[in-house]
């Protein structure tokens, strides 16, 4: 059976940068996975302690907590190939998170 | 990968950077709202941030700080007045909502904010371009529309008005500290537009961030 994905969405906001960044990972996982996620937004200006749990420092980030390994990707999801490869969904080098959820720059 | 999206990633570094940095001066968790810009003629700039809606034209806090060297361009920082004072409460550890106007050390603290943030936005820039881009000292204004200082940022930059290109986006970012406070600014990159060019050009050359 294959895992469940289970992901953390983190905004700061009820803006128009955190509307796109939801629609766009919406898109990506109801076409790449639906029905195999679990998906938590949480917005860090209701919520700053789940911010601090996480050491969040940029919004938007998204957080792949399992399966494992765990990744974080940064920034609004618009690049559709790097949000795949950040969720381990292809084959594609990651050039944005590493298995120890730090950006690689 | 496209120039764009170059910029995105540099943007995004150099904005990480800033806040970590921001982070530093006021000894707390600072979280960005990662926005990304967009290169845009002068003409067409506008505050996109929701901060008054008259911004333009009332009295505003600006950082504004001269980039020289290689490239010629001007930064401009811009706060709501409340949320300037609300800036130099976090700063100085006082109860929010305490600081009614700004004293000289309130600006001064404000300047150097305005300095960590712009200066440190370049020093990344600057390392992934490998532009010699040197920020000068930032300086404050709290009492003129946002509007003049742009006319007057523009008018150093040329004098004619024309080929002025702007890198505009937010710089916005949270802190517990102050429980649901959002604080936006208005951030605003201006370069000669051949030069923003060579900013770009040289962009494209470097390797994926």
């Amino acid at each position: 059976m294959t895992e469940k994905y289970i992901l953390k969405l983190y905004v700061m906001g009820d803006t128009a940068n955190s509307r796109t960044v939801i629609k766009n990972l919406n898109d990506i996982l109801e076409k790449e996975i639906k029905d195999l996620y679990t998906l938590d937004v949480i917005d860090v200006l209701e919520n700053p302690q789940a911010a601090e749990e996480y050491k969040i420092l940029a919004t938007p980030t998204l957080i792949k907590i399992s399966p494992e390994p765990a990744r974080r990707i940064i920034g609004d999801l618009s690049d559709r190939g790097r949000v795949m490869s950040g969720l381990d969904l292809t084959d594609e080098p990651k050039q944005l998170v590493d298995s120890n959820e730090n950006i690689v720059s | 990968m496209t120039q764009n999206k170059k910029l995105q990633e540099v943007h995004k570094e150099a904005c990480l950077k800033s806040s970590a940095a921001l982070a530093k001066l006021i000894g707390q968790q600072t979280i960005i709202d990662i926005v990304n810009p967009e290169a845009k003629k002068v003409k067409e700039l506008a505050p996109t941030v929701d901060l008054d809606k008259t911004a333009m034209k009332t009295a505003v806090m600006v950082v504004w700080l001269p980039v020289r060297g290689k490239v010629k361009g001007e930064v401009l920082l811009m706060f709501s007045q409340e949320d300037a004072f609300d800036l130099c409460d976090l700063l100085f550890k006082r109860d929010p909502g305490t600081t009614k106007e700004l004293t000289e050390l309130d600006k001064s603290a404000l300047q150097e904010l305005g300095n960590i943030i712009c200066g440190s936005y370049f020093s990344s820039l600057a390392n992934h371009v490998r532009i010699k881009i040197v920020e000068h000292m930032a300086q404050l204004t709290f009492d003129k529309p946002f509007e003049t200082m742009l006319e007057r940022t523009i008018e150093r930059l040329a004098p004619n008005h024309t080929d002025v290109t702007a890198l505009e986006t937010e710089f916005n970012f949270s802190t517990p500290a102050f429980k649901g406070h959002f604080f936006k600014s208005y951030f605003l990159v201006l370069f000669q537009t051949d030069q923003l060019k060579m900013i770009l050009d040289a962009l494209q050359k470097i390797p994926a961030v």
